[in-house]
Formats: C-alpha cells, sequence, structure tokens
C-alpha cells in the first residue's frame, strides 16, 4: 500500500480555515451565558448549538427520566405561542430546532436562513424560559416516550448498552438510563416538569455558539436580546460526580429478549473523561483498535476474517466524566462465546503491546486530515466551538491539534490502554435470545 | 452485490487498502444503490482530490471480482435478508411492490433470497461490464479546486473508462388502476407501519412542484395537515408524514404513518378526507406561503456541505438535467394555488392509491 500522510505544508492551508482566536468572538453576558460566534458568509444559513447544566444528574431515583422529559416538553407551548404555532413559526421558513436531554446537560441545536436568526432565538429563549407544560401536550408526550422505552426494551442493543453501563458504573449516576423507566417515567407528573424547570433552568454555565452568514456583533446582539435578561437566582450548581470503582473481574451479564436471530455484545470497562490528559493517546489507541479502515483490529478480526459478526468495533465515549470504553458487536447467538474470546485476545493484545508504527501514522493521518472536513458546515463549526467552552480546551486547540496529534507515540498510546482496559476485568453485557 | 464487490479489492489494492488509503488523509469514501443508479463518493482535503480520483477510477474501472470475496458477500447479505430487517426498509419495498405493476422499479434494491441465491459471478461481471461504462456515469467534482485543474485530473484518472452508451430505462405504461390496492405484511410488532400513495411524475415533467406544494402542505414537520389533524387532534399515530420520490420518469408521493393497529382504518380515512379537501378547496394562501418558504430554508441548508451539493448536481445530471438553486426556487415559487388544486385532481386519486402496510392487522 502507498505511504500517504497528511503533509505539514498542507496543514498550514487548512488551519487558516480552522476556528482560532482570530476568528471566533467570545462574550460573557451579565447573566452568566457565553456566546461564541463566527462569521461564515459563503453561507446563506446560520446554526446555532447549545447547553445549559442541567441534566438526569438531578432526577430523584422514583423519578428517573424527569429531566429528560422536560426538555422534551419546552417545545410543546410557550406561553406566546402553543404547539401548532411554534412548528408553523419554524416549518414555514425551512428552519429546525430541537433540544434533548442527557445526563449533565441539555443541549439545543437549530439552524435557518441567516435573515431568520432572530425568529430562531426567539423560539429558543421561548422555550427554554417560557414553557407551559400544556396537560394535553404533555400526556401525548408521555405516551410517546413510553412507546419508546417500549421499543427499547426489544432492541437488543439499546439492552446491551444498559446491561453495561450497570455493571461498569454500579452505584454511580452513569448505570441510569437518563430516559428512565416505564415505572419512572409514569410517575411524574405535570407539577414534577413545572418545578423541575423552575429550578434548575436558569443563564448560569449556559454557552451558546453561532455561526454562519450573520456577523459576530450581531449573533450577540440577537443572543442577548432573546436570553440577557434571564435570570434565576436559585439556579443550583451542578452536583459532583463520584468516582467510578474499577472492575476487579470479568463481569457478564445476559438480557434474555425473546424472538430475536441477533444478539448484540458490549465489552469493555469504564473509560477517561474528555478533560483527561490521555484523551488524545487513547483517542487514537481506539482508532487503531476498532475504528480505522474497516474498524480496526476488532473488525479485521471478529468480522472479516472469523466472520463471526454483522457489525464490530470499538468506541471511546469521553465526556464532562468517565465514558464506556468498550467493543460492539452484533453476532449470530451460537456464536457469542467465540466472538467474546476473540475480543478479549484483542484487547490483551492492545494493553499488551505497542500498536504498530503504520497503524498509529494512518490514524494521526485520519484525525488531523478529517478535521477540516468536519468543520465544512456551520453546525460543525458550532459543534466545536461548543466543545472548546465546555471541555476548556483553549481557543487555539484546533489550530494546534495537528502538532498535539503528531506528539503522541505509541508508548502514549500503549499507557493509555493499559490504564484503562484489563482483559480480565471488563464487563461483558448481551442481549438477544 | 455489485455495489459491495466494488470495494471487496482490485487489481492494485485490497479492500483495506481502498479504505485506508483514503481514510489515512482524514477523508470517507463509501457507496449506495438506488432502483436507478450505483452512486459511489469520497469526501477529501481539496490537495487530495488526485488521490480521491486515482481510488474512485480503480474501484470503477479495475474491480478484482474474486469468487472468495464473492461468494463471502453474497453469505453476508443472504443473512441480512434473511436476518431481521427493520419494518420501514420492509414497508418501503412491499409499497413499491405493489405500486409499479410492470416497471422493475417495483424490484427490492436489496434483492430477493432466491435471486441471490442464483446469481453467479459471471452475471456479476456482465452486468457490471455492460454498465460501467463512460456514457452511462457521471462525474460530479465539488468544492476548492478549478475547473479546468479538476477536469484534468478527472481525464488523467477515468483515461480508461470504456466509453459504452448511455442506457437509461425509457419511459413507460403502467396499466391505469381503477380500483385501491392493498398489501399487508403480518408482523408481531406493537405498532403498524404503513404507506399510502400514488404514482406521480418523474424529473421533467411540469407537475413536479405542484406535487412538492401538496407533499409540504401534507406533511411538513409538525405543522403539516396531517401531522395535526392525525396525531394532535385524533391522537390515532404515533408519527404521520408525507414522503415522495422523483425519478427520471415517474414519481410516488405517499403519507407514511405509524400507529396502533386498530386505529389503521381511522388513519386510512383521515388521509383520503384530507386529499379530497385539496382537491375540492386547493390550499390557502398560508399554507402556500409555508410551504415555500419551507422548500426555500430546507433547500439552502442542503446546498451548505459539499458532498450534499456533488449529490444533488450528481442525481439531477444523470437523470435529467442540473438545476442550480436559485432555478430551483423560482421553479416552486411559481406555483400558484389552482395548480396545486387541479394536480391534486390528476393524481391524488381516491380510485386507485396503492397502501402497504407492515405489523398487526388489527
Amino acid at each position: 500500500m502507498k505511504q500517504l500522510s497528511v503533509n505539514s505544508g498542507q496543514w498550514s492551508v487548512v488551519a487558516s480555515s480552522l476556528p482560532g482566536p482570530d476568528d471566533i468572538t467570545r462574550v460573557e453576558l451579565s447573566n452568566g451565558i457565553t456566546v461564541l460566534a463566527r462569521s461564515n458568509f459563503n453561507s446563506p444559513s446560520v446554526s446555532v448549538s447549545g447547553y445549559l447544566h442541567v441534566g438526569g444528574l438531578f432526577d430523584p431515583d422514583e423519578k428517573l427520566g424527569l429531566a429528560d422529559y422536560v426538555s422534551a416538553a419546552l417545545m410543546r407551548g410557550t406561553e406566546k405561542r402553543d404547539f401548532q404555532e411554534i412548528y408553523q413559526a419554524m416549518e414555514s421558513v425551512g428552519a429546525a430546532l430541537s433540544f434533548n436531554g442527557a445526563t449533565h446537560t441539555t443541549g439545543f441545536g437549530g439552524k435557518s436562513l441567516a435573515e431568520d436568526l432572530s425568529l430562531l432565538m426567539e423560539l429558543i429563549s421561548e422555550g427554554l424560559r417560557q414553557p407551559v407544560f400544556p396537560d394535553q401536550q404533555i400526556e401525548r408526550l408521555r405516551a410517546q416516550l413510553l412507546t419508546g422505552l417500549t421499543l427499547r426494551a426489544q432492541d437488543t442493543r439499546d439492552m446491551a448498552g444498559m446491561a453495561f453501563d450497570q455493571i461498569v458504573y454500579k452505584d454511580h449516576p452513569y448505570s441510569r438510563p437518563e430516559d428512565g423507566y416505564p415505572e419512572t417515567v409514569q410517575a411524574i407528573t405535570r407539577q414534577d416538569l413545572v418545578d423541575f424547570h423552575k429550578k434548575h433552568y436558569g443563564p448560569r454555565g449556559l454557552v451558546i455558539a453561532v455561526v454562519g452568514g450573520v456577523s459576530p456583533e450581531d449573533a450577540v446582539d440577537k443572543v442577548r436580546a432573546a436570553l440577557g435578561d434571564w435570570q434565576n437566582p436559585d439556579q443550583p450548581h451542578p452536583p459532583q460526580i463520584p468516582s467510578v470503582t474499577p472492575l476487579e473481574e470479568l463481569v457478564t451479564h445476559r438480557v434474555e429478549i425473546a424472538g430475536k436471530s441477533q444478539a448484540d455484545i458490549v465489552i469493555g470497562a469504564s473509560g477517561l473523561a474528555r478533560k483527561s490528559e490521555d484523551f488524545l493517546p487513547a483517542s487514537l489507541g481506539n482508532s487503531v483498535f476498532g475504528q480505522f479502515g474497516m474498524m480496526g483490529r476488532i473488525g479485521e478480526a471478529v468480522r472479516e476474517k472469523a466472520g463471526l459478526a454483522y457489525y464490530a468495533y470499538s468506541s471511546m465515549s469521553a465526556g464532562m466524566g468517565p465514558g464506556p470504553w468498550a467493543v460492539n458487536a452484533g453476532i449470530n447467538p451460537d456464536n457469542i462465546d467465540k466472538a467474546t474470546e476473540l475480543i478479549r485476545a484483542e484487547i490483551k493484545r492492545f494493553v499488551n503491546e505497542p500498536v504498530e508504527d503504520d497503524e498509529l501514522a494512518d490514524s494521526k493521518a485520519n484525525f488531523i486530515g478529517r478535521l477540516p472536513l468536519a468543520l465544512e458546515s456551520n453546525g460543525g463549526v458550532a459543534g466545536a466551538m461548543i466543545n472548546l467552552e465546555r471541555y476548556d480546551l483553549g481557543m487555539d486547540y484546533y489550530l494546534r491539534y495537528a502538532e498535539r496529534i503528531e506528539a503522541v507515540t505509541k508508548e502514549d498510546v500503549l499507557a493509555a490502554a493499559s490504564k484503562y482496559l484489563h482483559p480480565d476485568k471488563l464487563a461483558v453485557a448481551i442481549a438477544g435470545s | 452485490m455489485l455495489e459491495h464487490m466494488l470495494f471487496k479489492g482490485t487489481q492494485h489494492y485490497t479492500s483495506q487498502d481502498i479504505f485506508g488509503s483514503i481514510e489515512a488523509h482524514g477523508g470517507e469514501i463509501n457507496a449506495h444503490t438506488t432502483r436507478e443508479y450505483v452512486s459511489l463518493h469520497t469526501v477529501t482535503l481539496a490537495d487530495d482530490l488526485p488521490l480521491a480520483l486515482d481510488m474512485l477510477a480503480e474501484i470503477c474501472l479495475l474491480p478484482k471480482f474474486s469468487q472468495e470475496a464473492f461468494l463471502n458477500e453474497k453469505l453476508v447479505v443472504l443473512g441480512e435478508l434473511e436476518g431481521s430487517r427493520d419494518q420501514s426498509s420492509v414497508l418501503y419495498d412491499l409499497f413499491l411492490e405493489n405500486l409499479w405493476q410492470d416497471s422493475s422499479l417495483r424490484n427490492p434494491i436489496t434483492g430477493t433470497v432466491e435471486g441471490l441465491r442464483d446469481i453467479a459471478l459471471e452475471d456479476l461481471r456482465g452486468f457490471y461490464q455492460q454498465r460501467f461504462v463512460a456514457g452511462n456515469s457521471i462525474l460530479v467534482i465539488c468544492g476548492d479546486v478549478q475547473h479546468n485543474e479538476a477536469q484534468s485530473l478527472a481525464q488523467s484518472a477515468f483515461n480508461q473508462f470504456p466509453s459504452g452508451p448511455e442506457q437509461k430505462p425509457g419511459p413507460f405504461e403502467e396499466p391505469a388502476r381503477n380500483t385501491p390496492s392493498g398489501a399487508h405484511l403480518e408482523r408481531a410488532t406493537q405498532r403498524t407501519y404503513m404507506l399510502l400513495g400514488v404514482p406521480t411524475v418523474g424529473l421533467s415533467h411540469p407537475d413536479r412542484s405542484a406535487l412538492k406544494i401538496i407533499e409540504l402542505v401534507l406533511g411538513m414537520g409538525a405543522s403539516g395537515r396531517l401531522y395535526q389533524r392525525l396525531r394532535e387532534e385524533l391522537g390515532v399515530v404515533y408519527n404521520v408524514n408525507a414522503v415522495s420520490s422523483v425519478y427520471e420518469h415517474c414519481g410516488y408521493l405517499a403519507i407514511y404513518a405509524v400507529c396502533a393497529p386498530e386505529n389503521l382504518t381511522v388513519v386510512q380515512d383521515a388521509i383520503l378526507d384530507e386529499w379530497g379537501d385539496i382537491q375540492k378547496n386547493g390550499i390557502t394562501d398560508e399554507e402556500m406561503n409555508a410551504a415555500k418558504g419551507n422548500y426555500a430554508g430546507t433547500l439552502a441548508r442542503r446546498f451548505e456541505t459539499n458532498l450534499s451539493v456533488a449529490g444533488i448536481f450528481g442525481i439531477e445530471g444523470l437523470l435529467y438535467q442540473v438545476e442550480p438553486f436559485e432555478q430551483a426556487i423560482a421553479r416552486i415559487n411559481g406555483v400558484r394555488r389552482e395548480g396545486v388544486r387541479e394536480a391534486a385532481q390528476k393524481y391524488l386519486n381516491e380510485d386507485s392509491y396503492v397502501i402497504a402496510s407492515v405489523g398487526k392487522a388489527k
């Protein structure tokens, strides 16, 4: 195979187009909101992305799913518009907006023509500040959420993932699904939604990024007009999360779901947080292990050579806290044991032997080369700017990205892999018939 | 099968090389197959255009088609066909099989278990040699590159491409329908998935624009007529929207709904009632403006990335003619309310629709 890589001359041209301190405007509003803005006048549209520190971590055990329910209800009616009026206003200009609840935060994302940015900001503001949780809409939404949970119970991939979280994050908030359980969603009342919103939603810590065919000044003005006077003096601080207790042995859990021709399996352990020093070595290692090309070593060993899986790859999810680092595979139920052993053997090799020079070089070039492609769209840039703020990466992070990637050695990768993964201390979660 | 086999190695590269060479530059290479064409694409930095073109040319011109890879891939695809396909893809296949009576558009893209078992490697090779020729292909390059340079690189990469003829399927006449047609596939699911639709027109037909307005008025997200009626007023669907496909010589407009089995008839009646209302009363100015606004905003966002633009122009160029953004907006803005009503009367025919459903009958 030809030796290929992104050369330094190419990178210097690319870097000039990446978001950095010279073209990102960052403004903190007096109520604690951080606004990030970047122009792209090649585009007639604008993307808005943001988050606030309200998530499933605040849910009481008996009402698990509450934060998720509230976020899903924000566009069901506000003090100014009912459900139909919200969607008419948005869809009649081809705009899109959604809110979604997660463990630590509630996120929002919208797109519109640049000329409709004021409308988009109005809708975001109304959703965040003035939801009215109409009875009828709330009950319809509950029915939808419950249907989703019923479908989840029949989904082998979802159930394997949940079983995995319950092993790896035993007695930790991350073991709880943020969309709750049928009985906890049933237990949530409209007043719970109202109270939760009133207490937890507020401007402090909210981050919003605006990217597209609008000047930074105009973007900041529009955010300030929509959210600048928002106050919630009672807004609580995000809770501290406890540390995760590492597994001391191989722990297997099977979820029986009748009538399934495919089983899903998740094998791995708790990984790292995004702010960890190990993040880039671990990410590059994960690429070699189960992402690059036809899903890295895992895809090659489990699917291509052994033919044991419909799909097989590794994933490493690093967020505010330590996310899972795991291999995911869809397999014929008859092959579960064989596939498990093969995956464990690959993990053993991954944590005991350095990756090959070629493997690391390919993944490095992939990471460096794909960055500008990921930042081609306004939405991609907005998401990247949000990450700068959320994980305190520094405004020059993307400009220095290639340099940071190039600095990672195969010894760094091995150290990260062996720190988080051990072939005899893994969670093995299986769902299927 | 052909699309899969193109990525299973070429004369100079293994399958891993194909993906690895592009991904080692941060790029992406992939393909998809529709009822009318196979599309291959790469996304790379502008400086890597020569590499991308070389790799695409290698895949298109020099596939290996080894017997071993063919048999392995056949087993994988057969496994997928015999395994658990999601309800929506099963539904679409059932709907199109019944919508088209004679056209090959009625055949599923993934094929059938029986058909796949019968395919020999020589069949696949023959099909490839007939179809993968310059006259039957289009190459779209979109991004930070000058036309002359792109053309030169493309000529260099594809200069060995056989110069065969264009092989578009010709126009076809479907037998007229005088009664609605239905098909149901029983599955042990809690929800029933339904498509109710009619044949419409192809890319070059003037009624295409009015039909797009009808599609948006009926199924434009949560503000569309059907969402408001079926979900908000009647509460009988989990999901509903309007969908359409426009092929070279024909197309369809359909309503997709997911509901409890016992609500299927109510949903069907409500859809036909809305069709009848548009035939009789047309749409309001407010609905027209909202549909046009939605079309413009959505299309503008689709023009945001090079891959999306290349896809739009590639399909249009292959099947009809490239339509720039402004021209598409002007075409839709030219639709009048009376045109919408006439199109509804012409196509939303309550005597000849097709309904397909997957799930429990009741």
